[in-house]
């Protein structure tokens, strides 16, 4: 079941209707069968998985709360040590022995619910959580349908916390919540199947056969990759959230306008804010964080980046991707005094044109580093960076754009819609949120737009049978 | 005093009901009225007069592009009365055909149906699988033409049943329920078409195809090749379709329609059919060797190697239309007011070819409609004209006036011209240089000049006026003139060979 489909749609409306049915407890019950149906649907025999990360991460909860006096670390460190062997097996059996023993199929959103059963267990050690007794509630939260496949990493605090009995029963059929939810779920599509499904269509067609094109396309392709990658992650994200609300349950936010950032660590502070959040809390504080001197810092940032490209991927392509990031944010730590003098020095401290350039270097640094993102091994990319040095500019302006898949009408909306995204982005960043302003306004201009951009997303939109459906980018880690 | 629930009154909860339901039924609407738009338009086009007609039909032709491209139910009509509806589609099997058939029943009851079984060796039923050998684009193509011939069939039992007989892959069938899930796409390259059904490509589900075959490479197998081996598919099919036939009572005609290039898998095919048709007491025309049957000349009458043009297609309809009238004794409905629809169908296509031919500038479609409009002409072609060199133009002529007088014309390089007084049921020819004078003809006394240099029709001792443009158009290849049962000039086609 594609989130990108008819059955998905009747899927939701089938379990929002239910839901607002039952009582306080069915309402748990009933959005945990739903769920563990959504996975098997997406896993099948691989829902074994998921019980299992869920029975043992339950049970050293409990183990750890019920020994805290006695011997609570060997039962966190039993639950890890499990979890990571899962995940390890799953995910890097085939990288790990250097190819010579097959990659098992990778189960849907196993990196996603392993390091929410590990924080879980993690946060009961520490105290900042108490065990949790219902193992449905559990269950649930580990397998909360819209956010299973590709996150928001949730926290017990946040999320197990809302399913509990007393704050179900006050969950209410509220029209201003599954509106909302419903508008921002229309926006997540319209981001993925209007944009970042038509950009996948040029970088496919592009990075398929990258000898015909020279830097500049290649790099125009490659700048694509990062919105597409955007749109396509911050888009299944809107989806993930808008549905949880419609089910009057709150999910924390993932993006923050991440191409506004103006720095590398800027950029993680927005960028997949509950990846980097749990790397912050669970890795990089825990080895000392920017406590034990300079040094150590820079090697704790690096150690986390490099995790954080082995959790995206089993290959050197992520890992390398991974050190990049670390590498950027290392040298720009090591460079900050120059630059804070230079800055200085030319007056430039707070203005639009600093702004300016810094967005557009991060962007920049950021969409190189995407290149190994995409790339299925090394020497594709060193080949990519290489047409750089064949600019062949005037590819941008021969006519050549409109043959890489997309014809006249769709590179118009895919700008246009690009511009739309941009514009609602710096409203967001200004503090007004279109979403809200809109549900304000007198029906006639609300509801104008709203059949608008059903309309853009059903016909615009890329999906059917007929045409090549991408599915989500994050749905593979 | 209104009852409040949960902290709203009855009433507001009603408002907001209907608000939801306004709001979903315009989306609704609006989503309906757009996969209406972004719809490819084949299907409606090739069937939208069978909707119209649907009650009146006697006869359907089912089949591949062969039948599309050979029988013309307007020419059927007009010739003989018959009222008949063409189902054939490219690439149409025997399969196809069982499942067409049995949605055309739900809104029709014909008499007789004309089946060609092009492809009964074929193995397969599934077009998204093939043989499982194809290329995946091949597959895709076969799935893409069956929407032709299913898009325009409402949702039912029957359309169900039949996709999920014809396409394996339980994904790909969505495309056939909601064809918007497909077709959405089209929305950047929509034309004014898309708005308004312009419905010029069929007449009555069938395609005249323009082009002309020049010399054509006769190819067929010289040995014995024998009967299908096994049981295919496709004949599993054809024996439901028959069965089918004899529970509805349908008569059935089965066909082999000419191809110039045909190998031993369709003369097997044809055997097979001889076989069959002696076995069910069907009749069975084997158009495979024009030689035994003398309906079509491969020289005038395919627009390719294995599809008849619009002359040919004339000639099978008048074939296949003579036989369904004396074999099968269909009615005459020419005679009957209820059938209006026909008449006025058969008198647009008629005006459609003379405009046609009004704005002709191929030399061979202009032959083609000259004659099968029977239209009154002057033919004409110079010395040393190209066209007297051009063994389909000398065919063609050869054709419309029965002599081989063109033959003569090719051997002194012209001039040439031919007097088609269709009105009188004459036919009149000169070849080489000439001074002739022709009387008790539509167009009066006629008096012709031909020379190497210059050339003249003079009317009624008319000589200011020449019927042939000896100035700006001395140097074409042919020049006809159209005239109209009165004999006067309606219109002069200049034709070129640059």
């Amino acid at each position: 079941m594609q989130i990108v489909s008819l059955e998905f749609m009747i899927f939701c409306i089938i379990t929002v209707g239910v839901y607002y049915m039952l009582p306080g407890k069915g309402k748990s019950i009933w959005l945990c069968i739903t769920s563990i149906f959504f996975y098997a649907m997406q896993s099948g025999i691989y829902l074994l998985c998921l019980f299992a990360i869920a029975i043992i991460s339950y049970m050293a909860g409990l183990g750890v709360e019920k020994n805290k006096l006695k011997s609570p670390k060997t039962i966190l460190y039993s639950a890890i040590v499990f979890d990571l062997l899962f995940l390890g097996y799953f995910k890097y059996i085939g990288f790990l022995s250097g190819g010579r023993l097959q990659s098992v199929v990778l189960p849907v959103g196993i990196s996603f619910y392993t390091f929410m059963a590990m924080a879980y267990v993690i946060d009961v050690h520490r105290g900042d959580y108490r065990a949790e007794k219902n193992f449905i509630n559990y269950l649930l939260f580990i397998s909360f349908f819209p956010i299973i496949l590709s996150g928001p990493i949730e926290r017990a605090s946040h999320l197990l916390e809302q399913f509990q009995l007393e704050r179900m029963k006050k969950v209410c059929f509220r029209l201003a919540f599954i509106k909302h939810g419903l508008l921002r779920m229309l926006w997540g599509y319209f981001m993925k199947m209007v944009l970042a499904d038509r950009i996948a269509i040029v970088v496919k067609t592009v990075y398929g056969t990258p000898e015909q094109y020279g830097g500049g396309i290649i790099f125009l392709t490659a700048c694509l990759y990062s919105l597409q990658i955007y749109f396509d992650f911050s888009g299944y994200t809107n989806i993930a959230i808008g549905l949880a609300e419609t089910l009057g349950i709150s999910v924390v936010e993932n993006f923050k306008r991440p191409y506004f950032a103006v720095s590398i660590a800027d950029f993680w502070r927005r960028w997949h804010i509950s990846l980097s959040t749990w790397f912050r809390d669970y890795i990089y504080i825990p080895l000392g964080g920017n406590r034990k001197g300079t040094v150590r810092k820079y090697c704790n940032i690096i150690a986390v980046f490099l995790l954080s490209g082995l959790w995206h991927g089993a290959g050197w392509t992520f890992i390398l991707w991974g050190a990049l990031h670390g590498i950027y944010q290392v040298i720009g730590a090591i460079l900050k005094p120059i630059r804070t003098k230079l800055c200085k020095m030319f007056r430039l401290q707070k203005s639009i044109s600093l702004c300016s350039l810094q967005v557009a270097s991060t962007f920049f640094y950021v969409t190189i580093a995407w290149m190994l993102f995409q790339a299925s091994d090394l020497m594709t990319v060193i080949g990519l960076w290489k047409r750089f040095l064949t600019p062949q500019f005037w590819q941008l302006f021969d006519g050549t754009i409109y043959n890489l898949g997309l014809d006249y009408p769709s590179l118009t909306l895919l700008v246009l819609g690009s511009a739309l995204v941009l514009f609602v982005d710096i409203c967001n960043e200004k503090g007004i949120y279109i979403i809200e302003k809109l549900e304000k306004e007198h029906l006639l201009l609300r509801w104008p737009v709203y059949i608008v951009g059903i309309l853009i997303v059903l016909i615009c939109g890329i999906w059917g049978s007929g045409l090549d459906i991408s599915s989500f980018i994050y749905h593979g880690f | 005093m209104e009852e409040r629930v949960d902290g709203l009154t009855l009433n507001s909860k009603l408002l907001i009901c209907i608000k939801i339901a306004v709001f979903w039924g315009i989306v609704v609407a609006l989503i309906l009225y757009a996969s209406k738009i972004v719809q490819r338009k084949d299907s409606q086009k090739k069937y939208d007069d069978f909707f119209q007609a649907a009650d009146q039909i006697d006869v359907l032709f089912l089949g591949s592009s062969h039948v599309l491209n050979s029988l013309n139910p307007l020419q059927m009509y007009q010739e003989y009365g018959i009222t008949s509806y063409n189902m054939g589609k490219p690439g149409g099997m025997v399969t196809e055909a069982y499942w067409t058939l049995k949605n055309a029943l739900d809104y029709c009851d014909p008499k007789c149906i004309v089946l060609d079984l092009w492809a009964l060796d074929r193995n397969y039923k599934y077009l998204d699988v093939m043989n499982g050998t194809e290329e995946e684009k091949v597959c895709r193509g076969s799935v893409s033409m069956l929407h032709t011939n299913m898009d325009c069939w409402p949702f039912s039992k029957t359309k169900y049943e039949a996709i999920c007989d014809l396409i394996q892959d339980k994904e790909l069938r969505k495309e056939f329920w909601w064809d918007f899930s497909l077709y959405h796409d089209r929305w950047s390259s929509l034309e004014k078409n898309d708005f308004k059904l312009n419905n010029t490509l069929y007449v009555l589900g069938s395609e005249e195809r323009k082009e002309f075959l020049k010399k054509p490479k006769i190819n067929k197998p010289e040995d014995e090749v024998g009967t299908i081996s096994g049981y295919s598919v496709s004949q599993q099919y054809l024996d439901k379709i028959l069965d089918l036939c004899e529970a509805e009572d349908i008569q059935v005609m089965l066909t082999f329609m000419p191809m110039v290039e045909s190998y031993k898998e369709d003369w097997q095919a044809a055997n097979y059919a001889s076989q069959l048709a002696i076995e069910q007491d069907v009749l069975f025309y084997n158009m495979l060797d024009p030689e035994s049957n003398g309906v079509i000349d491969y020289k005038t009458d395919m627009s390719d190697s294995s599809h008849l043009n619009a002359r040919g297609m004339r000639k099978m309809t008048s074939f296949i239309g003579r036989e369904l009238s004396n074999v099968y004794g269909l009615t005459d409905h020419r005679e009957e007011d209820a059938f209006g629809f026909w008449e006025q169908k058969v008198s647009a296509w008629n005006e459609k070819n003379k405009n046609e031919l009004q704005n002709c500038t191929d030399v061979y479609c202009a032959l083609g409609l000259v004659d099968a409009l029977s239209y009154n002409a002057f033919v004409y072609m110079p010395y040393d004209s190209v066209y007297l060199h051009d063994e389909t133009v000398r065919e063609l002529l050869k054709q419309i006036t029965g002599t081989d007088a063109v033959e003569q014309a090719k051997d002194t390089n012209g001039p040439y011209l031919c007097i088609l007084d269709t009105t009188n049921g004459k036919m009149l020819e000169q070849v080489g240089e000439a001074q002739e004078m022709y009387e008790d003809t539509v167009f009066g006394e006629i008096e012709y000049i031909g020379l190497r240099d210059f050339s003249a029709i003079y009317k009624n001792e008319d000589y200011d006026n020449n019927f042939l443009n000896m100035e700006e158009h001395i140097k074409d290849d042919m020049q006809i003139v159209l005239l109209n049962s009165a004999g006067d000039v309606e219109n002069v086609l200049f034709l070129s060979n640059s």
